[in-house]
Order: structure tokens, then sequence, then C-alpha cells
């Protein structure tokens, strides 16, 4: 079994660059290792008073992938029943107009939320390791600052030294391991640089940018296409050249699941 | 499809898709056919301000663009504004009257670009900006990332938050004095006990997890945000504005590098509430201009094939959900001026349609 380094694995990157593809990749490629090894999703981030719609299961083919959409209701009312030792205070609570308009009101708050959950499930279960499917980039630095934002709004107490708790395990390069995707561009590169920048200023997260949907393997394809084609290649390759040895996951033209996995599940392992 | 502009034009989309980009060309066409425009953005990552040329230190201010890049001047300067979500707060708390405002700690947590309170305040200045100005467009440009709807939430919290319950809460915990709706008669007086009652039994159970001093702080946060809800509830106005009758453009952007039409149809399903004319899909990213000129085979076919697929995927199964679709090709530089340049002339072509 491949060791792998950190417990918790934060897959995040812009919307559409492919964080639900990869991050069930590599998924299945650590369980593949041996590993207890779950997918993981927020579910939506505002308390609602009707359940939502289900939503699509991407590659669902991949049955053998276990996957946990936390809830959002369900996690904020596991917390408080936690802190007020009872049951009922903390059913009773979750369903105040207050409480919803107070969690609705702030997204940061919801985000507390499902990672205390996260991290207390992790606590219980030491030998699962969790790869979650963030929210894509922005909002993924809002999760990471969310935490310490609480922290400072609550100045002290027990909801105080949970949330520290939380932080010194998210904080530690040992247990969280940050993964940004982003596609091989100019724009996107920066944007990643900027955004393990940003998490740089937050702690010393072991933060990587992985490239995805890269056409390095596709040259003998493009060797007769049209100039702009080509042009998109070399852009990747000056790109890549000016980011340093950046592992890279390939544009796959697959059609279905399996063939997916065939492109995919080798290059994943980079992640770890 | 005339694309002729609106009062009100709103980008978004899931991001990384070249929203930014498009949103400030539409301006940057308009105002090169002589428009009033008003480019807003509350994206956090500020490439705004890049393209633009724009400084941080102009956060918060409205600050006139004559030309852009090597197009001709404009005839009227475009005027571009980079939210700053504490000048809105400033303005907002001398408007009202409630310096407290712009001094509570809870309140300067919430404004920060990702605590929660972005929405609520893009709206507010939305509508003071548009209720100043005399422009013939004002042009959104919302955050990136699956929670952009949060801008139509906003709405919503702005009702929930003021809503009539909360005004008891505050008449229910006699502290400092505010302000109180008449409630109807005894039924309305005991609802307002029981929401009181009912308020107090969570504060006290909020203290014992949290500590006295963040109660105390987060009512007086409260409070102070009541005092000055005029100027919040200003933002509801923009409801009226936005859904009236070919008021606005809603543009759901996505590219074909990321584009996925099961997304594309469930944020139209969300956004069309709020959008009664319906949602325009900007496809960003095309490249069947360029593959039509390639007839390959062997791994060549299978990537064109693959390309292709995901275009028609958002060009054709999306198109029975939207108001209208647009396409916008992939240009092949790397320079976000070229792209700009590139995407107004694309805005120019639809408008032609």
């Amino acid at each position: 079994m491949t060791a792998s380094p950190q417990r918790l694995y934060i897959i995040t990157g812009k919307g559409g660059v492919g964080k639900t593809v990869v991050s069930l990749a590599f998924t299945r490629w650590l369980r593949q290792q041996g590993h207890d090894a779950t997918h993981v999703t927020f579910g939506h981030h505002r308390l609602r008073d009707q359940s939502s719609p289900n939503r699509e299961r991407p590659l669902a083919a991949w049955k053998d992938v276990p996957r946990w959409e936390l809830d959002l209701e369900e996690s904020a009312e596991g917390y408080i029943q936690k802190k007020l030792g009872s049951g009922l205070a903390a059913k009773w609570i979750v369903r105040t107009a207050f409480f919803r308009a107070l969690v609705n009101m702030m997204p940061g708050f919801s985000y507390v939320i499902f990672l205390g959950r996260l991290l207390q499930t992790m606590q219980d279960h030491p030998q699962r390791i969790m790869v979650l499917d963030a929210p894509a980039s922005g909002h993924a630095l809002a999760m990471l600052e969310a935490t310490a934002n609480f922290r400072e709004i609550f100045g002290a107490g027990a909801v105080f030294d949970d949330t520290q708790k939380m932080l010194t395990k998210l904080y530690d390069p040992t247990y969280t391991g940050l993964r940004i995707l982003a596609l091989p561009t100019q724009m996107a590169m920066q944007e990643a640089a900027e955004l393990r920048e940003a998490v740089a200023g937050i702690a010393p997260f072991d933060a990587r940018i992985t490239l995805n949907q890269s056409l390095e393997s596709w040259e003998s394809a493009l060797a007769e296409a049209p100039a702009p084609l080509q042009a998109k290649l070399a852009m990747e390759r000056e790109v890549r050249s000016g980011a340093g040895d950046l592992p890279a996951l390939p544009f796959s033209a697959a059609t279905d699941p399996e063939e997916l996995w065939r492109d995919l599940g080798p290059a994943v392992a980079g992640l770890v | 499809m005339a694309l002729t502009h609106r009062p009100f034009e709103i980008f978004f989309g899931t991001g990384g898709v070249g929203k930014t980009t498009l949103a400030t060309a539409r301006p940057v066409q308009l105002a090169g056919e002589g428009k009033r425009v008003l480019l807003m953005t509350i994206d956090p990552a500020k490439r705004l301000k890049d393209l633009l040329g724009l400084s941080d230190a102009q956060a918060g201010m409205v600050v006139a663009i004559s030309r852009f890049g090597d197009l001709p001047p404009f005839a009227a300067p475009l005027d571009v504004l980079l939210m700053s979500a504490p000048h809105t707060i400033q303005r907002m708390a001398e408007s009202s009257g409630v310096p407290e405002l712009a001094r509570n700690r809870i309140v300067e947590v919430l404004a920060r670009p990702n605590g929660g309170m972005n929405e609520i305040l893009a709206l507010i200045e939305l509508d003071l900006r548009f209720t100043a100005g005399n422009y013939d467009c004002v042009v959104l440009d919302t955050p990136p990332g699956p929670h952009f709807l949060d801008f139509l939430e906003g709405l919503d919290k702005i009702r929930a938050f003021f809503d009539a319950r909360f005004v008891e809460i505050f008449a229910s915990l006699g502290r400092k004095v505010v302000e109180v709706a008449p409630t109807k008669g005894l039924a309305g007086r005991l609802v307002g006990k029981v929401v009181g009652a009912g308020v107090q039994k969570l504060l006290s159970y909020l203290e014992k997890v949290t500590g006295a001093a963040f109660v105390e702080d987060f009512l007086q946060a409260l409070q102070v945000i009541y005092r000055a809800r005029g100027a919040f509830l200003r933002g509801l106005e923009m409801e009226k504005r936005l859904t009236a009758k070919d008021a606005s453009h809603w543009f759901l952007v996505t590219s074909v590098e990321q584009g996925k039409v099961s997304e594309a149809l469930a944020i139209r399903r969300d956004a069309v509430a709020l959008a009664p004319q319906g949602v325009t899909l900007a496809v960003n990213k095309c490249l069947s201009p360029v593959l039509a000129d390639w007839a390959p085979t062997g791994d060549g076919a299978r990537l064109k094939a693959a390309w292709l697929a995901k275009e028609h995927a958002l060009l054709d199964g999306a198109r029975a959900g939207f108001a209208g679709v647009l396409a916008f090709p992939e240009i092949f530089t790397a320079s976000p001026l070229d792209h700009v340049e590139a995407l107004a002339e694309g805005w120019k072509k639809h408008g032609n349609d």
C-alpha cells in the first residue's frame, strides 16, 4: 500500500475544471491502494424548509467509490447536541427562524458547520481518508477563512475552542493537503497561483497546483491541426515551463466511465 | 436575435469561463456605440482591475475610462466601479446617521470579501449608483463560484432579516431603545410574547457555548444594523427594478472548456424566478469555427469529436431551456486585452443578428 501522507485532501479549482471527476478518480485510486477513502461533498449551504431536488450523480458507474454528501441541518444539529448535551434542544434550535436566518445570512457559517462535522467524523474513524470535492476556488478560500473569521467573532468559549481545534487540523500540512486544479492556460494558472498565495497567507498549507485537461498526450494528434489548435498546445507548454514541474492530468476523449478511468486512473497518483 | 442593451445586464456563472472578460467586453462594446454605461464588479479576485488598469486604491469609487486598449476613444466615458464593501458600509452609515455601523466588529467581519454580506451590499450599491447616475445600462459582473446565486438570494436575506419577527426580538430583549412596529391586537401581542420567550431561550443557549461577550457583541451588531435598516431596505428596491418587463438581461456564462449542460440547466431553473423574461446562455470559447477547417483521422478524429461533443451539448442541449443562446469563439492569444476586444466584436455581431 502506497503511504498516504495526509488524511484530508481538499480538491479545489475554478468551477468546471474537473474537480468532481478528478476527486472521484483519486478516491478510487486510493481505495485500490488499500486505503479506506471516501469522496465527500458539502450539501446545500443554506438551511431550507423543503428538501432540494436530487442532484445528478456524476460517474455513477464507479459504484465502488463511497460517497458522502454532508447535510447542513443534520451537521448543525449534531454539533449543537454535542455542545448542549441535549438532542431535544438541538432539534428545537435548528428549527427556529432566528437560527436559520442566522446561518443563511452568513455562508461562512455553513462552511464551519460542514468542516466541523467532517473533522469530527475523521476523529471517530482514524483510518479513513477523506477526499473533499470542495466548492470552487473563491469559495475554497472562503471556506478556509471562514473558520478563522468565526474564531475571531466568537472570541472565547466552547465554540471558540472547537474552531481553534479545527483550525489546527486544517492547517497541519501532515493532516491536510490542498490540491488546486487548473486548466493549462495562463489565466487559470495565474488564478491558481493567486489562490495558493492567498492560502499561504493564512497558514503553512501543503497546497499544490495540478494541471487538468492537458493536451500534452495529444501532440501527435494535433500535428496536422489548424494553427490555432496547435497554439493551444504551445500555450500550454509555455505555461508549464513557466510554472516548474507541475503534475498534469490528461484531457480525456473517453465516451464511457471505464475508458475515463483508464485515462485518469494512473495519472491521479500524482495528487498524493 | 437582436441584442439591444437593457438597463441592467447581469453576468453570472461558475467562474473560470471568461465571465469577467465577457462582462467587460459588453460595456466596451456599448460605450463604443456611445451609450452611457456603468460596469460594476463584486468579484473578489479583482480580475477586472487588471484588465482596466485600475488599482486597489480606487475600490469603492466610480472611475471613468475614456478608452480601452487600441480601440477608438469612447464618445462618453465608461464608468467602472470596483465594489468595496467597507466603502458601501461607510456610505450607508453616513446616509442613515448610524456611524456605529462602520465600526462594529461583527459587521466588519461580515463585510469581508467572503463574509456573507457582499451580495446584500452589492444590491444596495447597485441601487445607489443607478439612482445617482444617468446610465443607459448598468452591467453587473457577479462573483464566480457555485454560490453566485447568493446574489439573488441576497434579496431574500434582506427580507428575512428585517422580518417583523426581528422587530419583536429587539422589543422583547428590552435593551436599548428601538423603534417597534405596532403589532395587531391581542394575537399580535401574544405572538410577540412567544417569539420573545423563544429568543431568550436561544440566546441563553448561545451564551453557554459562545460566552456572554459574543452574545453582547452580536446583539449590538443586530441593533446597529436594525437602526440602519433604511439603507439596507433600499436593496429591496432593486428587486422591483430587476424584474420589471424588459428591464434586464441575465447572462449565464459557461464555456466549452468547462461547461456542463446539467449545471447550466440547474442554474437556469433557480435563476428563472428572478428573471421572468428568461436567462440567456452565453457559451464562451467555442472551437467549432476552427474545428470546421480540420479533417483528421485516428486520434485527431477522437479529439475533434470530443471537443465538438462538448460544444454541441451546451449549444443544443441547453437551448431548449433558455431565452437565447449566444456563442463566442475561443481567442487563441494569451493577452486579456485581446480577449476583451475580440469579445466586444462578438457582442457587436450578436447585436446585428
